[in-house]
This record gives structure tokens, C-alpha cells and sequence, in this order.
């Protein structure tokens, strides 16, 4: 008897049961590790552009994770796992902004970045975890002008007025070219496949 | 798989660019590539680690009532899962203390070619007075790479290697091939390979014995922007509170000016703290330096040869001072990545004046 692997396996090979000897047999443990390697990414992006906080994404990542870790028997393995758990993570998301005030995003922006996230992580073109690098691959092929700006933003994490003062130019200089950066990204990325 | 990484997720939260007039299309934009640019291998592992242990807590505290009911559904998934532990585990790059940062200038040094730097060395503290000597080291890969040091008298020692042979031009204008002629340590090791044919062997040796500090945005001399990430050794002690023998054989400070755009490393400052040689190592005589003197680069720590003070005005065969002890500080500017000329190489390609 040959059984099809969960959409979020490493393989893409069919696997007999009577061929798996019961010490390769993980247990539950081990295979929410699994899950955990697969996803912290992708759901790490989600939460980052739902709060855009970096002091509470791993706070919120964590909560998601322990409700995902003990609802794992409720979730339907027809389905893939992320949705599944980007589920989880915008109703906590939710939760904190109805209870402590948090700005987020509003709900329909909320499901908008849902289906946004789905999408990056369903795309077909690229294995689990080459989406990432297919993002950098992305900045690479910017303008030099512009990978200069991404690059002192996001990657050395200067505020624009510094990145300002580096590049002798004015604070809307930087701002504007952060937006042509993160357009030519999302065209790049658009073109893999990866963005709608 | 991914090697997420950056310099800056390990430390405190850095703030993120505004997004407050951001649709949602731009919004997860901005926040993918802010994940691809500023998560660090290291960042990542141990956010998994803090997630399992997240779970392992739910556990403890009896929250996953439901583990034989998973055992049995996910059963049929074992191997494959078991074997994608094993891939991570074996392919997933150890943590190291170094960044994403450092880890892109390290691939885009390793792919480089021609290069020129000028370079500067000042002297170690024991021997302040000495002058700085200054140079140029032209590098092609480690089989092809020149040396131009001018010494305060308008003398000059010039070292090649041309593919086919090592040669030299010492300061009275002797020329010199094959295994006499030696490099020193901070060029060559004794195996023949460059220490600073690329600069990833550099970044390299940023360990983990390293404080890497934030990176920082500023300009260099001639205006042009750089992000600078400074290094600094551990003072590490033995279990009577001593140094240990780190100090003198690796640099205490290495600090290295990238390009934001291109990640080349454009400048990079080197600092040893190598002890005072013991007086007994020194011929009868001697002072440690003396000012107009080339800088003392030996030292009798770590196997070397012993302190030989080179005496005022000699004109040596190069020996003493470009021998394989380190200076006080070694400075170098990347000056141009312009393809050398096939001969550039060739001692007959130089003369002895600046």
C-alpha cells in the first residue's frame, strides 16, 4: 500500500508503510520540529507584515506555535499546514489588538496579507526555502542606487534620516527610492511567481 | 533551504522602515525583504529552539493530551520526515559568530580578481617611535601578486610572484628568486597561501572569539558611503585569570568598511597586540626600535624567531622586516579592480625608484 505525502513533506516520492521500520518511526515531537524548520519563516513574514513590530513578532510567532502544537489533532492534513497556521497567527494578532491596543493592520488589509502569504508559499516554481532566496536574488537585481538604499534600510537597519545624511539626500530622497526599490522587488517577485 | 540571515536580528529589535502608508501588496513586500536581509542563521536556529521549547513546555504542563492519536496519524509520514531531520541537521550550516553581512563580503572577496590596495603598517605599541611604513599590494590570485613597501629613506623592497617563479628586489636593488625569498606573515603563510589574496580569509577568521558589533552607515575619506563592522577579540583568561595566548598571535580588533551597494570590502584595519619581546631575546645591545626605524615585526612568541631590531639604516635583504610576526596595525584600501596587464607581475616590469 503506497500512501501520498502532506503537501508540506520534503520528498516528492511516495513511501510505503510496510517499508518503515518502527525505530524511523518519529514521533509527534519530532515532527512538529519538522514543521516548525519548514514554517518560522514564512510565518515570521506574515506576522512582520501584519505588526510590523520587531519587539513583539516572536512573542506572537511563539503563541502561534503553542496553540498550532496543541490543536495539531484538529488540523486537517488534506490541507496544507501554513494557511493552517497563519490562521492561528492572525487571530492572535487580532486578540492583542483588541486587548492590549496594538496597531495593526485593520482586517481586510489582514486578509489581503493572507492571501499574499499564501500565495509566496504556494508557489510552485520554488522548494521550501528557496523563496526567501529567491527574494534576495531580487534586491541583487536592483539599481545600484536603489540596492544601496534596501540595503542600508533593511539589512543595517538605519533610520532614513541617517541613511539620509550617508548618502547626502534629503529624507523624501530616501523615501521615494525605498518605494522604487520595494516596486521593482514586487515586479521581480511577481515574475517568479511569488507575488500577485 | 534556507540561510536566513543579518547582522542585526541577534541583538535588539532594529526599528523598520515606516510602512504606515503602505497597501498590503507593498506591506508584505517591505516585510519579505526585510526577512531575507536581516535574519542570521544563527537568529533563526535559535528561534526554532525557542519555539520547541515553547511546545516542550505546553507539553510539560499537560496541554497536548492527544500525542498517541498524532503518533499514529502522522505514522505514515516517518521516513520522509526522519529524513528531512537528517538533511537539516547535516546541511544546515553551523552557527557561526560571523553575519549575513560579513558572510556576502567573504562570497564576493572569493570571487574576486585583480586587485590593488595601498596598504599601511604601523608598528606594534612596544615600538610607538617607529614609522609607519607605507605600500602596495597588487593581487591577481595567490600564484600572481606583488609588493611594494617604501621604506622613510626613498628605499623600496618590491616581492612578486609571476605564475611561474617568486622573486625580489631588495633596498640596495639586489634581485633575488626562488626560495629565498619570503613573504611576510600578514601576505603569506608558510604554506605559501595569501592571508590577504582575499579578504574572506579575513572575514574568515571572524569567529566566534569575535564581539561583532551593529554596523554602522558612514562615508569614507573620499565621501564614498560605507557600512562599517567592527570586531573585537574576547579578552579571554586561563583559571588563574591570565591572558591566554591569543593575544599577539590573533588580531584584537579587525574592522572592515563595506560597500552598501556591491558588499566588496572597500577598507579594512587590522590590529594585533603582540607582547614586548622579553629582553633576553634581544641581541646585546639593543633597543627594542628606534625612531627611523622600520617597525620590529618579530617577536619570540608563538615558535617565531627571535626579536631582531633591525639596525638604523641597514639596508637587510628584507628579511627582518617582512618577517611573519604581526605589526601593531595593518590599514588597507582597496585603490582599483582594473585587470593587471599579463607582465605585471614580472620583475622586469619594475624599477627600484617610487
Amino acid at each position: 500500500m503506497t500512501t501520498p505525502l502532506p503537501p508540506n513533506d520534503h520528498s516528492s516520492s511516495e513511501i510505503s508503510d510496510t517499508e518503515i521500520p518502527q525505530s524511523a518511526v518519529p514521533s509527534a515531537r519530532q515532527l512538529f520540529e519538522v514543521l516548525v524548520r519548514e514554517q518560522s519563516g514564512s510565518l515570521l513574514a506574515f506576522i512582520r507584515a501584519v505588526c510590523h513590530d520587531r519587539s513583539i513578532e516572536d512573542d506572537l510567532m511563539q503563541e502561534a506555535f503553542v496553540i498550532a502544537w496543541r490543536r495539531l489533532g484538529d488540523y486537517d492534513r488534506s490541507r496544507p499546514f501554513g494557511p493552517w497556521l497563519r490562521g492561528i497567527a492572525a487571530r492572535c494578532a487580532m486578540k492583542r489588538r483588541r486587548t492590549r491596543g496594538a496597531v495593526f493592520v485593520d482586517e481586510a488589509t489582514l486578509e489581503s496579507l493572507t492571501q499574499h502569504a499564501n500565495l509566496f508559499e504556494s508557489s510552485r516554481n520554488h522548494e521550501q526555502g528557496e523563496r526567501i532566496d529567491a527574494v534576495r536574488e531580487c534586491v541583487e537585481r536592483l539599481a545600484e542606487e536603489h540596492r544601496t538604499v534596501v540595503r542600508l534600510a533593511y539589512q543595517d537597519c538605519h533610520a532614513l534620516r541617517s541613511i539620509a545624511d550617508c548618502l547626502a539626500l534629503s529624507e523624501e530622497n530616501v523615501k521615494k527610492r525605498l518605494q522604487r526599490a520595494r516596486a521593482a522587488v514586487a515586479k521581480c517577485m511577481q515574475s517568479k511567481g511569488l507575488l500577485a | 533551504m534556507t540561510s536566513e540571515s543579518t547582522p542585526n536580528a541577534d541583538r535588539e529589535p532594529a526599528p523598520l522602515p515606516p510602512v504606515v502608508d503602505l497597501d498590503a501588496r507593498d506591506r508584505f513586500v517591505d516585510a519579505v525583504i526585510s526577512i531575507a536581509l536581516t535574519t542570521t542563521e544563527v537568529s533563526r536556529r535559535a528561534r526554532i529552539d525557542s519555539l520547541l521549547h515553547a511546545a516542550t513546555e505546553a507539553t510539560k504542563h499537560g496541554d497536548v493530551g492527544r500525542r498517541s492519536f498524532l503518533f499514529a496519524r502522522w505514522r505514515w509520514a516517518g521516513i520522509a520526515a526522519a529524513a528531512a531531520l537528517i538533511v537539516a541537521l547535516v546541511l544546515w550550516p553551523s552557527a557561526s559568530g560571523s553575519s549575513d553581512l560579513l558572510a556576502s563580503a567573504a562570497r564576493i572577496e572569493t570571487q574576486a580578481s585583480d586587485r590593488s590596495f595601498d596598504f599601511r603598517i604601523d608598528p606594534p605599541p612596544f615600538a610607538r617611535e617607529a614609522p609607519p611604513l607605507f605600500g602596495r599590494l597588487d593581487v591577481r590570485d595567490s600564484e600572481h601578486m606583488l609588493l611594494l613597501l617604501d621604506y622613510p629613506d626613498g628605499t623600496r623592497i618590491v616581492k612578486g610572484r609571476d605564475g611561474a617563479r617568486s622573486w625580489m628586489r631588495d633596498r640596495n636593488g639586489m634581485f633575488d628568486e626562488g626560495g629565498a625569498v619570503t613573504w611576510p606573515g600578514w601576505v603569506a603563510q608558510e604554506d605559501g597561501g595569501l592571508v590577504v589574496d582575499s579578504i574572506a580569509t579575513l572575514i574568515a577568521s571572524i569567529d566566534d572569539h569575535y564581539e561583532i558589533e551593529v554596523p554602522q552607515a558612514t562615508t569614507l575619506p573620499d565621501g564614498e558611503p560605507a557600512t562599517k563592522i567592527a570586531a573585537r577579540l574576547r579578552v579571554s583568561a586561563d583559571v588563574d585569570g591570565n591572558r591566554t595566548a591569543r593575544r599577539g598571535v590573533e588580531p584584537i580588533e579587525i574592522l572592515l568598511w563595506l560597500s552598501p551597494s556591491s558588499r566588496r570590502v572597500l577598507r579594512a584595519e587590522v590590529k594585533w597586540d603582540p607582547p614586548m619581546p622579553r629582553f633576553h631575546d634581544m641581541p646585546p645591545g639593543e633597543p627594542p626600535a628606534r625612531r627611523g626605524d622600520p617597525p620590529p615585526h618579530d617577536g619570540p612568541q608563538s615558535g617565531g624567531p627571535p626579536f631582531q631590531p633591525p639596525h638604523p639604516g641597514s639596508r637587510s635583504a628584507g628579511g627582518p622586516e617582512l618577517s611573519s610576526q604581526p605589526p601593531g596595525r595593518l590599514t588597507i584600501s582597496l585603490k582599483s579592480v582594473n585587470p593587471f596587464r599579463d607582465r605585471h607581475f614580472s620583475p622586469e616590469n619594475f624599477s627600484l625608484s617610487k
